[in-house]
Formats: structure tokens, sequence, C-alpha cells
């Protein structure tokens, strides 16, 4: 068992002509912080969504600890979604009983200090709570897991530099060297001195997978630069 | 996990299940209220010499309201758990129900159950409803008063008495028709929650399409059934067979088509799940 | 705070440079210990292990002696520490020359009118006076404001 997901000819077709993620092969280690970037449109979100078990791919296999994607893998993966799934009557404490009951790695003491941290009251109910506040929680029901995979969608758009400054902090903070995050964005420059890696994605295909500092020292730019260079039309 | 994904079920749909029971309550008020009227006791002393006043045109209303709000609770019920599961599994909140480490069957299991407790539920709420107000029109003709304490002793007999007219068993009778009372509820979520995830297989139009394939299967049973019942009718098996086997062909037909969507889910769900 | 980074060369030089100016203008003192790789991550806001590589280039380099039960520690030898503070105030002395050579000094030029500014006289064009008195203090000065 060499990587901690191991994708092989991963392809999602949904229809003949829309190809979102073509024939994707890569294997990503432990202990790595890695930015998945890529235009609007290039199957970042799609590719994220088959590693949750959301979407069925087309062809082609992953594994996650060596394990297909099913209640094994989804037990070590911590996925915080493009969207908000947080609805309804309930209140933030109740959404953190849930995921306590749910989730072994689930740690109802970190969830509660973050929520502090941010002014959060864990007594609010959902239904109350502003787009960005929800945002907010649902990143910290991510990061108050103690999971092999962090797989985060988006976590740094439409948020405050403030919010995305602590959402950068307790990424790195939360920082494991057995655990790997994985982490989609077109916000490059925010994001790019927290990443050890990243893959580039275009119409579906795999472009690129490297090291931030192999860019840097091969090209002269960051990756924000050479990620202009590369997709410029 | 089975038990906390029922547990967490209960906790997001008993609010509105307790609503409903509430409305039932009230509308069973207005229903014992549309009897109050001074027309139903003239009745009883003189059927001949009965008066319409104003209040009776309104008890009248007030009775058919009762009759269509009875109905509309357990199409509203059928209704909110519909909405409920498509929205907790196939919406945004879907990406939550989907990525929890349990199995499809438990998950699957987990809402048919609790869902269909509810329905059963709102059934018997129901039920009770329409039996306490023909009760209170029953204890206004029967000018003694009825002793509602004699209710199953009576009702027994009512049942030994249709069992004995149509030369069937009734304990037999008796049972099989208080097991389907209380396995179609779950069998009617079961059909409406496989329909729903069926919708799911189509790129566009998903909920238009889970209206069509529930109604499809409905069209369907009706056609089956009524199949089925014209050839017993017409063969040569009794009447009695039929009925002392103590199901009509129209539930086997249901069971049949809740199983086969539960299965069909349960495949969807583990290979073909498309999150929008 | 983050910490300000270019945008083109390799992250962990630039932090190992950080960490390395930090050590030899006393900031972090001789034999003192450091802190972790996680804390100083947060800090500076950038991936732990980039701030990793800049520790192990530090390390190759002498400056930074990781020991397993104490964890990161500034060298002992401020020999080593001096000749590494002369070797980037050589650095720092030759691209100032070199840039006022491209606005035409000489270096004579260039000494005489170090030598006005630290004494207070009066420059033609520009007046660095309020400044002056507190450059020639180097190193100590870093420390104070550190």
């Amino acid at each position: 068992m060499n990587g901690l997901i191991e994708m092989v000819g991963l392809t999602k077709a949904y229809d003949a002509r829309h190809v979102a993620v073509n024939n994707v092969t890569l294997t990503l280690p432990r202990g790595r912080i890695i930015g998945l970037l890529g235009p609007n449109g290039s199957g970042k979100t799609t590719l994220i969504k088959m590693l949750n078990g959301l979407l069925a791919p087309t062809s082609g296999s992953i594994r996650i600890n060596g394990l297909p994607v099913g209640v094994e893998t989804k037990a070590h993966v911590a996925y915080l979604p493009d969207r908000t799934y947080l609805a309804g009557n309930e209140r933030i404490s109740e959404i953190l009983d849930y995921f306590c009951d749910f989730y072994a790695d689930f740690s109802r003491e970190k969830a509660i200090n973050m929520l502090y941290s941010l002014n959060i009251d864990p007594g609010t109910r959902l239904k109350t709570l502003s787009k960005g506040t929800k945002e907010k929680v649902q990143l910290i029901l991510v990061m108050s897991r103690n999971a092999d995979l962090y797989i985060l969608d988006e976590p740094i758009a439409g948020v405050d530099p403030a919010a995305r400054d602590y959402i950068l902090r307790t990424i790195i903070n939360n920082y494991d060297p057995n655990a790997t995050v994985l982490i989609s964005t077109h916000l490059i420059t925010d994001i790019e001195q927290v990443l050890d890696e990243v893959i580039f994605m275009r119409y579906g295909n795999l472009v690129l997978y490297t090291s931030v500092d192999n860019i840097r020292e091969q090209h002269g730019k960051s990756v924000d630069a050479y990620f202009r260079e590369v997709f410029a039309c | 996990m089975l038990g906390k994904l029922i547990k967490h079920e209960w906790k997001s749909t008993y609010r509105m299940g307790c609503l409903m029971l509430f409305i039932t309550l009230l509308v069973t008020f207005m229903g014992w209220l549309s009897f109050q009227s001074p027309m139903w006791r003239q009745l009883r002393e003189d059927s001949y010499n009965t008066s319409f006043g104003p209040l009776d045109f309104i008890s009248i209303i007030v009775l058919l309201m009762y009759v269509f709000m009875l109905a509309g609770i357990s199409y509203a019920i059928l209704i909110y758990l519909g909405v409920h599961f498509y929205r907790t599994m196939y919406t945004d909140q879907g990406y939550l129900a989907h990525t929890l480490p349990v199995g499809k069957h438990q998950l699957l299991v987990s809402k048919i159950l609790v869902n269909g407790l509810w329905l059963l539920i709102i059934y018997v709420a129901v039920f009770l409803s329409g039996l306490a107000v023909l009760g209170s029109l029953i204890g206004i003709f029967l000018s003694e008063g009825y002793a509602w304490v004699n209710f199953w002793h009576d009702f027994l007999e009512f049942v030994s008495d249709f069992a004995f007219y149509f030369d069937i068993n009734d304990k037999i009778y008796l049972i099989t028709m208080i097991f389907n009372f209380v396995l179609s509820p779950f069998v009617t979520v079961g059909i409406l929650f496989g329909s729903i995830t069926l919708g799911q297989m189509f790129a566009r139009a998903r909920v238009l399409m889970a209206i069509l394939c529930y109604l499809g299967v409905g069209i369907l049973n009706n056609l089956i059934s009524s199949v089925v019942h014209s050839i017993v009718t017409f063969s040569s098996i009794r009447l009695n067979t039929a009925m002392n086997i103590g199901i009509n062909s129209s539930q086997i037909v249901q069971l049949i088509a809740a199983v086969a969507l539960y299965f069909a889910s349960y495949y969807i769900l583990t290979k073909k799940l498309n999150m929008e | 705070m983050a910490w300000d980074l270019d945008s083109d060369r390799p992250i962990f030089a630039q932090l190992a440079e950080r960490i390395q100016i930090q050590i030899v203008s006393g900031h972090y003192p001789p034999g003192g210990k450091l802190p972790s790789v996680r804390e100083l991550a947060t800090v500076a806001a950038v991936n732990p292990n980039t701030m990793q590589k800049a520790f192990a280039e530090l390390e190759r380099s002498g400056l930074i002696i990781t020991q397993r039960t104490n964890g990161r520690q500034v060298t002992e030898d401020t020999e080593l520490i001096r000749r590494v503070k002369t070797m980037l105030a050589r650095e720092h002395v030759r691209v100032f020359f070199s840039r006022m050579k491209e606005l035409g000094y000489r270096e004579e030029e260039v000494v005489s009118l170090c030598e006005n500014i630290f004494e207070g006289k009066a420059v033609p064009e520009g007046d660095g006076s309020k400044a002056s008195p507190e450059i020639d203090r180097g190193g100590e000065n870093y420390e104070r404001i550190n």
C-alpha cells in the first residue's frame, strides 16, 4: 500500500459529449497538503464527488487506504462539499451530536472550541445562520475529525479575508503526517504557500502533478503565475 | 449504526408528525361539532318533521370539511414524507446522508421504518377519528347511548357474522386484516421512496420522473390487480377461497412492487448514484 | 501575521533565509530553543512540510541542531553564527554598491556619502539624517526591535 489515494483510469462521462473527468490515473501520498487546481468546469468537483461516493465513476477505479469507496473509506474521509447541507430547525449542538454518533474520529471538544473562537454560539438554529456562518460551521465539522483524508471543495471561495486566514491556519494547525488534505480552489495566490503539491486539471484531463517548490525552481515563478501561463487562452 | 440512523430520522420527522396528529385532533373536534346542530336530534325524534335551519346548513358544511380534511391529512403526510426523503437524500442535504459511514441497506431501512411508522400512526389516528365521529352520531341515535366498553366485543361479533355470511375463517380474516393494515404504510412508503430514487436515474426533471414513476406503479398495480380480480371472479375459484387467504391481489402486487423497488434503490445507491 | 514571501523563488529557501536572519540578529540567541515546525508554520502561514524543509536546510549549514529530547535549538557555535552574519552583511553591501553604481556613483563617492550621512551632516538632495544615527548599530539593534 503506497499511496493514500490511488486512482486508475478514472472516468466520468455524463453523456457521450460531456466527459467531466477523463482517464485520470494518479496516486496521492500521505502527509501532504495538495491543491487541486483548474478553471471552472475542469472536473475538480466531479473528481471529488467520486472520491466521496456521491458519483459513480463511468469507468476506472478508486482506492483509498487500499479500499474501494464505501462505508469503510467514508469513516476515514472528512469532506467539505462546495454547498451547504445544513438546513432545518436543528441547533448546531444537535448536528455535533449527529457527527459524534456517526464518526468515531469526531472530537466534540475540538468543534466547540473552534465554534467559540469564531464567536458562533452552539445553541443557534441552523436555519437562522447566514450562508457564510454555515460554511464556517461545516468547515469546523470537517476539521474536528481526525481523518486520514480531508477533502475540501472550494473552502475559501466567498469568505472574508479574516475567515480565509482562519481556515488556512486551521488547516496548518491540523497538519498530521499520516493524513492528506486535498483542497480544490481557483484562488491559487491565497493558498499557494500552504500547499506541498499541486494538481492541474483542464477539461477533465490531468495536466500536471508536481510540488510547489518544483514549479518555483524550474520555472522561476509562482504556481499562480505558472497556472496562468499553462491555462492562457 | 441502524439504531442511530433510526434515532436521527425520528428526530428530524417527529415535529411534522406531531403537528399532523394535532391537526387530526382539531379536525376530529370539527367532526364532532358538526353533529351538535339541532337537526340531528330532531331526526332521531321525528324524521318526518325536521326543520333545516342555517345552523344545520353550517353543520353540513363543517361535516363535509371534516371528511375532506381527514382525507387531506392522509395525503399530506404522504407528500410530506416524500418531500422529506427527497430533500434529505437527493438535494444538498443528501451530501451529508451519502457520505456517512453507513451501509445503503441501513440507510434505506431506517428511512422506511421510521417514515412507515409515521404513516401508520397517522392512519391509525385518522381511523380513530372516523370511529369517534361516527360513534358520536351513533350515540345521538341510540337513545340509551352507546356503551363503548362493548365496542371490541361488538366488533368481533360483526366480523364473525361477516365471516359466517361469506363462509370464511373469521380469526384468520381478522389477523390478516390487521396485518395488512400495519404492513401497508411501510409498503406505501417503500414504493414512494423507491420511485423517488428511480427518478434519480434521469439526467433531467428528476422530481417529475419520480412522480411519474410513483403514478406508474399505481396504475400498474390497478391493472394487474383488476386482471387478477377478474380471473378470480370468472374462474371456478370460489370467493371464499380468495378471502380465506385473507389478502387481496392488490396488496400482493404492491408488496412485490415495494420489494422490487427496494432492491432497485439499493442498486442505484451503491452503483449508480449521481448527486447533482 | 503571515510572512511576506516572494512569488518567484522556492518557499523553503525564503523561509530558511528568514530564520537565518533571526538567528544572526540574535532574535534566537545561540543555544536558544526554536519553536516547533508546526508553531512556526502557523505563524508564517505556510505548509509545515515546507517549514520542515527550511529547517533541514539550516541544519545542513550547522546553524540549527536537532536534539532528540529537546527539539531544535540554535547552535552554540558563536563563531559560525558570526561567519554567517558577516557573509550576509557582505552580500548586502555588495548589492548596495552595485545599486549605487547603477545610479552613477563611484566607490569613493559612495563611501563619503555614507560618512556624511552617519555624521549627521547635511546631505544635498534628500534628508537621511533622521534615520542615520541608528543604522551603524546593526545587529544589536535587531535584538531590541525583535
